[in-house]
C-alpha cells in the first residue's frame, strides 16, 4: 500500500497556496478602520457531480451546478445565479490518490435588479485538482487540493476579461452513521472546511475569497447513486475592498452518481487496481 | 551371497533339467500351493492345457524385515516331479520364528538368532506315494536350538504301504506298532507314557482285526474284548475315525464308556494324519499324489441287501423332513411365545418337543451310522436294540390321564409298527409317522403363525414409526426456534404431513397392505426429517446466494469499495416467487410420496442459483422480468424435478 497520503506533498500545495497571497496593499479603495461585514445572502445550490470511468484508470468529472441567490423580490430559492459546469479527465493512482485536469465554464447571471448591464456573462477556468483519502476507523478523511486558473469579467458592456488564480484546500470527513462502514443504505454525516485564497493583479488587499464551513447528510442509494443535503456558511473578502467581508448561508443539495459502461469482463479484475 | 548362489545352482539344475526335454517351459515367480504362498522355481509341462510339473522343483519364502519386525512365516520345500507325480527324495520346511532383535557378524554373515516352530519332513516318494522311510518333526526352537521335540513319526513304506514297524510320539507319549507286509495292522501297538516304563494303552491286532484293547488306568486295567469272534465275515478298511466310531460303538454295546479322546493311540494317529494330509494337500495343487498313508485295518462286515438299502433311504427321507419341520417349529419364536399364552398352542409345541425327541432324535443317532457309512460293518439289529433298549415309541404320545382333548396325540393313519420287534421295517414305519405327525401339525398353525408372524412385524413396525415421530417432532421443534412465519408454517406443514399418515396409517384394517403402507409411512417420516433440515436451513442458503451475487465496485465518492448486489432479477426471482411458493408447498401439507422430491427440489434450486451467478443470464434475466408464475420461473432457470407433475 503506497497510496496514503503523504504529508511532504501536502505541504508544499500548502506552501503554494499561501505564498503568493502576502505582502499587498489597496491603493484606490480605503480601507475602512475596521473590517466590516455585509449581510449574509442566501443561496440554494444543486449540485450534480458525476464520475464515469472511462477505463481501468481514467474517469471523466462531470458536473453541474445549479446555483440560486435570493434578492429582494424573490426570498429563499431566489433567482439562478450562476450555472456551472465543471468538467475533467481524472486519473485513478490508487484507492487513496487520484488528480484530475480540465476546465470549467461557468455561466453567471446578474442578479442585481437594478442594473442595466448584461445579464449574462461567461467565467472560464482552467482546473487540476490532486485529492487524497484517508480511512480512521470508520471515518474517511479527505484532503482536496484545487488550483484554478480563472478569467472573469464584469456583467458591465465590454468588460475586460480578469484573471486570478484560485488556490483552494479543503478537509473533509465521512462518517457512516447507520453502519460500520460505507455500503448502499447508509447514512453519513461529513462536514468539511475549505478555505479558497486567491491571487493576481486585480488581487490587491482580497486573498481570503472564500471560507466555507460546511456539514452535510448523505445517503448511499447504490454505489453508484448517492444523494446528500446540507448547509454552508461561507466568509471572504470582496475584490474591491479588503476590508469588506462577504456572507453567504447557502442550502446544498448534492447527487452523486457513478456509472460505469464498460463490459462486465474489463470491469471486474480493474476494481482493486494494484492490491 | 549365499542366495545369489542359491539361485545359480537352481537355474543350473533346471537348465539341465530342461536340455533335450520338449515342450518343457520353466516357470519361475509367484505360487501358491496348499496354502503356502512363495516364490517358486520349476519347469512344466503343457498338456490338454494343463501345466503338470515335471523336473527339480523349489518353492521358498522368507522374509528377513517381517522377522526383525515381528516374526517370520518362513517355508522351503524341494523334491522333483515326474509326469506330475511327486518322486525322489523331497524334503519340507517350515514354520514360523521371531527374533530377540540381537545379531552378531560372524564371517561375512550377520547372524540373527531366532525362536519358534520348525515341520522337518523329507523321505522318498514313488508316483506320488510315499515309499521308503518317512520322517516328520515338529520341533520348538529357542534361540537357534532344538529345544524340544513336540512331534515325531518315522514310517516305512513300500509303495504308499506302511511297512515293519512305525513310531510316532509327540511330547509326552510314544506309540510303536507295526504292520504286515500288505498293510494290516499286526501284533501288539503300544502306546507308552513318557513318565512310565510299562505300556498305558495296547491294541492287538490280528491281521488286521482289533481284538482287545488294554488299558491302565487309575481304577485297575481294562481289557476290552474288541471285534474278537463276532462275526464269520470281516472287511478291510483304513483306520480312521470312522473305524475308531465303529470301535467306539462295540465297545459301548459292551456298556464300556469310552470317549475317543480317552484313546491316546487314536490322538496319535490323527495328529499324524493332519501332518501328511498338510502335504498332500500341497502335492496336490501342483501335481497328482496319494500322500496319506492308509493303515489298514479289518472289521466285521454285515452287508446291506437291496430291501435294507431302500428302506434306509425313506427312512433317511422321512427323517430329514421332519426333522426339519420339528427344528423350525421348536426354534420359531412366535410359536414358542404362544405357547406360553394359549393352551392348545401348548399342546401342539409338547407333541412337536416329544416327535423331535422321542422319535427323531434316536432316529438321528441310528441313521448316522448310514452317513458315516459304517452301517455295514455293525449288525442293524443290535444297532436297533442299542438304540431303543425299551422298543420304539408308541404312536400315542401320552401327556396325562385326563379325558380332554389335550391329554394325548395319536395321528389318524394306516401306518402302523411294532414296537417291540425293532427291524429296519418298524423304524422306517416310526420315522413316516413322525414325519406325518409333525407335517399335520405345521399345517395345522400355519395360519396361526402367519397371523402371529405379522402381530409381531405390526409391533415392531409401529415401534419405529412411534419412535421415528419423536425424532421428526423433536428436530422440528427445535428447528422452528427463531425462524420466521414462513418458515414456521411450512415447518407444521411437515408435521401435518406426518399426522396425515399416522392416521391413514391407523385407520386401515390389517392387511399386507396396511404393512406395506406402514413401511412407506416409515420412510416417509425419514424423508420428512430431511425436507424439515432443508427447510430450516433456507434462510442460511438465501444468506449464501444473497453473499454469491454481489460484486465489489468502486465508489468514487466516497473511495471505498462497496458490495452490489447483481442479478438481481434471479435473486428477486429467488426470494420473492421460488421459495414462498416452495414454502406454500410444504405447508399445504405435501403428500408423504412427493417428500423426497420436494427436498431434491429445494436442494437443486440452491446450487442452481449458485451456477447461475457464473454463467451469462442476460436473456435469461429479460424473461424473468415480471414473471410471477413459479413453475415457469422455476423452468426458466432451469430447475429440475418438478413435484407439480405428479399431483396432491
Amino acid at each position: 500500500m503506497n497510496n496514503f497520503f503523504r504529508f511532504p506533498e501536502i505541504m508544499v500545495f500548502l506552501i503554494l497556496l499561501c505564498g503568493p497571497s502576502m505582502g499587498f496593499a489597496q491603493e484606490e479603495n480605503i480601507l475602512p478602520e475596521e473590517s466590516e461585514f455585509k449581510d449574509p445572502v442566501g443561496r440554494v445550490w444543486f449540485n450534480t457531480y458525476g464520475n464515469i470511468r472511462i477505463s481501468k484508470r481514467l474517469f471523466w468529472d462531470a458536473q453541474t451546478h445549479f446555483r440560486f441567490e435570493e434578492t429582494e423580490n424573490t426570498p429563499f430559492i431566489g433567482q439562478i445565479g450562476q450555472i456551472y459546469n465543471r468538467h475533467a479527465i481524472g486519473y485513478i493512482h490508487s484507492k487513496r490518490f487520484n488528480v484530475s485536469l480540465g476546465g470549467v465554464l461557468r455561466v453567471n447571471f446578474n442578479t442585481d435588479e437594478s442594473s442595466e448591464d448584461r445579464n449574462v456573462v461567461p467565467e472560464w477556468r482552467i482546473w487540476h485538482q490532486y485529492q487524497f483519502a484517508m480511512p480512521l476507523g470508520s471515518t474517511m478523511f479527505y484532503h482536496r487540493i484545487r488550483i484554478e486558473h480563472r478569467w472573469s469579467q464584469g456583467f458591465a458592456e465590454n468588460s475586460n476579461y480578469i484573471f486570478r488564480n484560485r488556490w483552494r484546500y479543503m478537509l473533509r470527513a465521512k462518517t457512516p452513521l447507520n453502519n460500520y462502514k460505507f455500503e448502499p443504505s447508509t447514512f453519513y454525516i461529513s462536514p468539511e472546511a475549505e478555505l479558497i485564497m486567491q491571487s493576481g493583479k486585480p488581487v490587491v488587499a482580497s486573498p481570503l475569497e472564500d471560507l466555507r464551513l460546511t456539514t452535510t447528510l448523505g445517503y448511499i442509494i447504490t454505489p453508484r447513486l448517492t444523494v446528500a443535503g446540507g448547509l454552508m456558511y461561507s466568509t471572504g473578502q470582496s475584490l474591491e475592498n479588503g476590508g469588506i467581508y462577504k456572507q453567504n448561508w447557502t442550502f446544498r443539495f448534492h447527487m452523486y452518481f457513478s456509472p460505469d459502461f464498460r463490459k462486465v469482463k474489463n470491469k471486474l479484475p480493474s476494481i482493486h487496481f494494484d492490491d | 551371497m549365499k542366495n545369489l548362489l542359491k539361485s545359480f545352482l537352481t537355474y543350473l539344475l533346471l537348465l539341465c533339467c530342461t536340455i533335450g526335454m520338449a515342450q518343457t517351459q520353466l516357470f519361475s515367480g509367484k505360487r501358491t500351493a496348499g496354502g503356502f504362498t512363495g516364490t517358486a522355481e520349476y519347469p512344466y509341462k503343457m498338456v490338454d492345457g494343463d501345466s503338470i510339473p515335471d523336473g527339480a522343483f523349489l518353492m521358498y519364502k522368507s522374509n528377513v524385515n517381517a522377522l526383525l519386525k515381528e516374526k517370520d512365516s518362513f517355508f522351503s520345500f524341494s523334491g522333483k516331479f515326474i509326469e506330475g507325480y511327486p518322486a525322489g527324495f523331497w524334503k519340507f520346511q517350515f514354520g514360523e520364528f521371531s527374533s530377540n532383535n540381537s545379531s552378531q557378524v560372524v564371517g561375512f554373515q550377520y547372524r540373527v538368532n531366532v525362536s519358534g516352530i520348525q515341520n522337518d519332513a523329507f523321505g522318498n516318494l514313488s508316483n506320488g506315494k510315499p515309499d521308503g522311510d518317512w520322517t516328520y518333526k515338529i520341533s520348538r526352537i529357542e534361540n537357534s536350538e532344538i529345544s524340544e521335540v513336540l512331534f515325531q513319526s518315522k514310517i516305512s513304506y513300500d509303495e504308499g504301504i506302511p511297512q515293519k514297524s512305525f513310531q510316532i510320539e509327540n511330547d509326552s507319549t510314544t506309540l510303536i506298532g507295526r504292520f504286515l507286509r500288505d498293510g494290516f495292522a499286526h501284533d501288539v501297538w503300544v502306546v507308552y507314557s513318557d513318565a512310565e516304563s510299562e505300556p498305558s494303552e495296547s491294541w492287538h491286532f490280528t491281521n488286521g482285526l482289533l481284538e482287545k484293547i488294554e488299558k491302565t488306568s487309575p481304577y485297575g486295567n481294562l481289557t476290552l474284548k474288541v471285534f474278537n469272534g463276532l462275526s464269520d465275515r470281516n472287511t478291510s478298511v483304513v483306520l480312521d475315525e470312522s473305524y475308531l466310531k465303529v470301535v467306539r460303538w462295540y465297545l459301548n454295546k459292551q456298556q464300556v464308556e469310552i470317549e475317543p479322546k480317552n484313546l491316546v493311540m487314536y490322538q496319535l494317529l490323527q495328529q499324524n494324519a493332519a501332518q501328511y494330509k498338510s502335504l498332500d494337500d500341497f502335492f496336490n495343487d501342483l501335481g497328482k499324489s496319494e500322500f496319506i498313508p492308509s493303515f489298514k485295518v479289518s472289521v466285521p462286515f454285515y452287508p446291506l441287501d437291496s430291501l435294507e438299502i431302500a428302506q434306509l433311504k425313506a427312512t433317511t427321507e422321512a427323517y430329514k423332513s421332519g426333522n426339519e419341520i420339528s427344528s423350525e417349529l421348536l426354534e420359531n419364536p412366535q410359536f414358542g411365545l404362544l405357547s406360553h399364552s394359549n393352551p392348545q398352542a401348548q399342546y401342539y409345541y409338547n407333541v412337536v418337543e416329544r416327535l423331535h425327541q422321542d422319535f427323531l432324535e434316536p432316529l438321528g443317532t441310528f441313521l448316522e451310522f448310514d452317513d458315516k457309512e459304517i452301517i455295514e460293518f455293525v449288525s442293524r439289529t443290535e444297532l436297533a436294540s442299542q438304540i431303543w433298549p425299551n422298543g420304539l415309541p408308541q404312536k400315542r404320545i401320552q401327556f396325562s390321564e385326563t379325558n380332554d382333548a389335550y391329554a394325548s396325540w395319536e395321528l389318524e393313519s394306516s401306518i402302523s409298527y411294532d414296537t417291540q420287534e425293532v427291524d429296519m421295517d418298524a423304524v422306517q414305519q416310526m420315522a413316516l409317522y413322525a414325519q406325518k405327525s409333525l407335517d399335520t401339525i405345521s399345517k395345522d398353525l400355519s395360519d396361526w403363525l402367519r397371523e402371529a408372524k405379522q402381530q409381531q412385524q405390526y409391533s415392531d413396525l409401529e415401534a419405529q414409526l412411534v419412535k421415528e415421530t419423536k425424532i421428526l417432532e423433536k428436530n422440528i421443534d427445535s428447528l422452528a426456534i427463531g425462524k420466521s412465519i414462513d418458515i414456521k408454517r411450512a415447518l407444521d406443514g411437515i408435521l401435518e404431513t406426518k399426522e396425515n399418515a399416522l392416521k391413514t396409517y391407523a385407520e386401515m384394517t390389517e392387511s399386507d397392505a396396511k404393512l406395506e403402507y406402514g413401511q412407506m409411512t416409515l420412510s416417509c417420516l425419514k424423508n420428512l426429517g430431511k425436507l424439515a433440515l432443508e427447510v430450516a436451513k433456507l434462510p442460511e442458503k438465501e444468506l449464501i446466494i444473497q453473499e454469491k451475487y454481489q460484486d465489489a465496485v468502486w465508489n468514487p465518492f466516497t473511495a471505498t469499495i462497496m458490495d452490489e448486489a447483481v442479478k438481481k432479477r434471479i435473486t428477486s426471482a429467488y426470494k420473492n416467487v421460488i421459495v414462498p411458493y416452495l414454502l406454500t408447498k410444504v405447508a399445504e401439507p405435501v403428500a408423504c410420496k412427493n417428500v423426497s422430491n420436494l427436498t431434491l427440489l429445494l436442494d437443486n434450486t440452491h446450487n442452481r442459483l449458485l451456477e447461475l451467478r457464473d454463467e451469462s443470464t442476460k436473456k435469461l434475466e429479460r424473461k424473468l422480468k415480471k414473471e410471477q408464475d413459479p413453475e415457469t420461473v422455476l423452468e426458466l432457470l432451469g430447475i429440475v424435478s418438478n413435484p407439480k407433475t405428479e399431483g396432491q
